[in-house]
């Protein structure tokens, strides 16, 4: 180990121990293999700066620091500013979860989530790198990108022996989707999860990011998606014109038709 | 400065000098809270926090290898990925009535009157939570109740972000007898001093000290209130107990992620007016 990064490393395993589930001191000294002391050392310097919260009789859970962190780093991004209100239109008419997501190493990256109000709702994806092939999200992030790099993608993903399907079905559905100008997500990447995304463009024309709305399959049956399709489409394009976009009036009797 | 070498210390030891050993667990969040609120080049960090260069290269280098800090294009340090992750998780487990009952409990126990928390629903206040006082005759309003805005004290701090247009409109949504004539004035006092002094309609002639609570993204995310009936709750007292309301507030805002100075608890509206 480098020099002198020792307690920054175990706070941060401790954080994202207690961001699995809250623990008390003595769990969270067992989970981590620490001493007791050193736990409570720790632990009493995130408390502290608010990283954490000691609730008595039930023990560590995330603190307020971590909320306001995660506010920060999304009003850092133009695009996710400029993206929310929109977003929590969305997430409040459908009631679904309502994603934004980029490209980053090659896969798809959720910058934000509006989680759904059903009973069933999906687990965060805020933060996590998804594949771009088999995710609704990722896909419409690649609608511009050239076919080799689609079957590169498709290949890279595969590896994951989860995801299954050959590319030529998987090429006829991309370019149908292209097309169309949203894509669906029918349970390949995870069971029981279905989504409609749509690309978001900015002034160049460019697609800098994408949107999704997610939901349990029960709630997604295929009249509904074809409605979200188009409520995707909508916001994708208001956020894209407040990005300085301008459709080309063409394409959207295309979408119109399609 | 950190000394270098000193973390090859028994198991369980800390490396470095500080009184708490925890100084690069400190710099480290000092390092990520510096560069959420504005994305920096590795070199000014050193600077703005007062660490020596390597010492800060070190534990940048640390923090970008486990996801909390990444580069952007332009070779800016920005939030990464694992801090989103962390911050989504954090939100989906913040819970505003399980944050807010035990210091509502302990208002209600330390004054006598009742103590309420309530959010918006369109136009309209649902009582969320309620902790019972101890004076013998209390405030009893049962939670799931659904007010306008406009009638009750938990409504009217809700309301104190809204504009004149919003606070016109939803006046005729209330009961007449809460319609009384300088409601918009009065309501502008509250905001200037940022709690509701309210005065309900006979027969019961309830009397309340209402003030909003925020989150994280500095917007109103609820509103608390101590109400009681007019013999336990005089004008004098409730300019007592105003700033208790108050500090109940912020200390529920603080732990749904709210910061001074992120959002000023003095509210804006005012100085928007004409």
């Amino acid at each position: 180990m480098a020099p002198g990064s020792q307690t920054l490393l175990r706070g941060i395993d401790l954080l994202e121990s207690v961001a699995e589930d809250r623990a008390t001191l003595g769990e969270l000294a067992a989970r981590l293999g620490l001493t007791r002391s050193t736990t409570h050392r720790l632990a009493n310097a995130l408390v502290e700066r608010r990283y954490l919260t000691l609730v008595p009789g039930s023990g560590y859970q995330l603190g307020p620091k971590l909320l306001w962190l995660a506010y920060q780093a999304q009003q850092q991004s133009d695009l996710a500013r400029i993206a929310r209100p929109h977003l929590e239109r969305l997430a409040e008419e459908t009631e679904d979860t309502v994603h934004l997501g980029i490209i980053d190493s090659d896969h798809a990256l959720y910058v934000d989530e509006l989680p759904g109000r059903r009973r069933i709702v999906i687990s965060s994806r805020v933060g996590h790198h998804l594949p771009l092939t088999s995710t609704s999200l990722g896909k419409a992030l690649l609608f511009d990108a050239e076919p080799e790099r689609w079957k590169q993608l498709f290949e890279f993903d595969r590896r994951d022996s989860r995801l299954r399907g050959s590319y030529r079905k998987w090429l006829r559905s991309m370019k149908e989707y292209a097309r169309c100008g949203y894509t669906y997500e029918l349970e390949e990447n995870e069971d029981q999860i279905r989504g409609v995304a749509a690309p978001i463009r900015k002034a160049d024309g460019t697609i800098t990011a994408a949107i999704s709305i997610s939901s349990a399959a029960q709630y997604m049956d295929e009249d509904r998606m074809a409605l979200l399709s188009k409520a995707v489409m909508e916001t994708a394009a208001v956020i894209s014109a407040n990005l300085g976009w301008k459709a080309d009036p063409y394409s959207r009797l295309e979408i119109l038709s399609g | 400065m950190a000394k270098r070498g000193s973390s090859r210390t028994a198991p369980g030891e800390e490396e470095e000098g500080s009184s708490k050993g925890t100084q690069t667990l400190d710099r480290g969040l000092a390092i990520l809270e510096q560069v959420a609120l504005q994305p920096m080049q590795r070199s000014e960090i050193a600077a703005l926090l007062g660490l020596s260069r390597s010492t800060s290269f070190r534990l940048v280098k640390r923090l970008v290898e486990l996801g909390f800090l990444s580069q952007a294009r332009d070779g800016r340090l920005q939030a990464g990925s694992k801090l989103m992750q962390l911050g989504a998780v954090a939100t989906s487990q913040s819970d505003l009535i399980a944050t807010a009952a035990p210091h509502l409990n302990a208002l209600a126990s330390t004054t006598g009157c009742s103590a309420f928390l309530g959010r918006r629903e369109g136009d309209f206040s649902v009582h969320l939570y309620r902790a019972a006082g101890t004076q013998r005759v209390l405030v009893a309003t049962p939670v799931g109740t659904r007010r306008p805005l406009a009638e009750t004290s938990l409504g009217k701090a809700l309301l104190f972000d809204d504009n004149l247009t919003s606070w016109e409109r939803l006046l005729p949504q209330a009961a007449l007898e809460f319609r009384f004539e300088n409601w918009i004035d009065e309501m502008i006092q509250h905001v200037q001093r940022g709690v509701v002094i309210h005065q309900g309609p006979p027969p019961e002639s309830i009397r309340a000290i209402a003030t909003p609570i925020r989150d994280a993204t500095g917007k109103i995310a609820a509103a608390i209130t101590l109400a009681s009936v007019s013999q336990y709750l005089n004008h004098p007292q409730m300019e007592t107990l105003a700033p208790k309301v108050r500090g109940t507030a912020v200390a529920i805002s603080r732990e749904l992620g709210w910061t001074e100075a992120a959002s000023p608890m003095v509210e804006q509206n005012v100085a928007r007016r004409p």
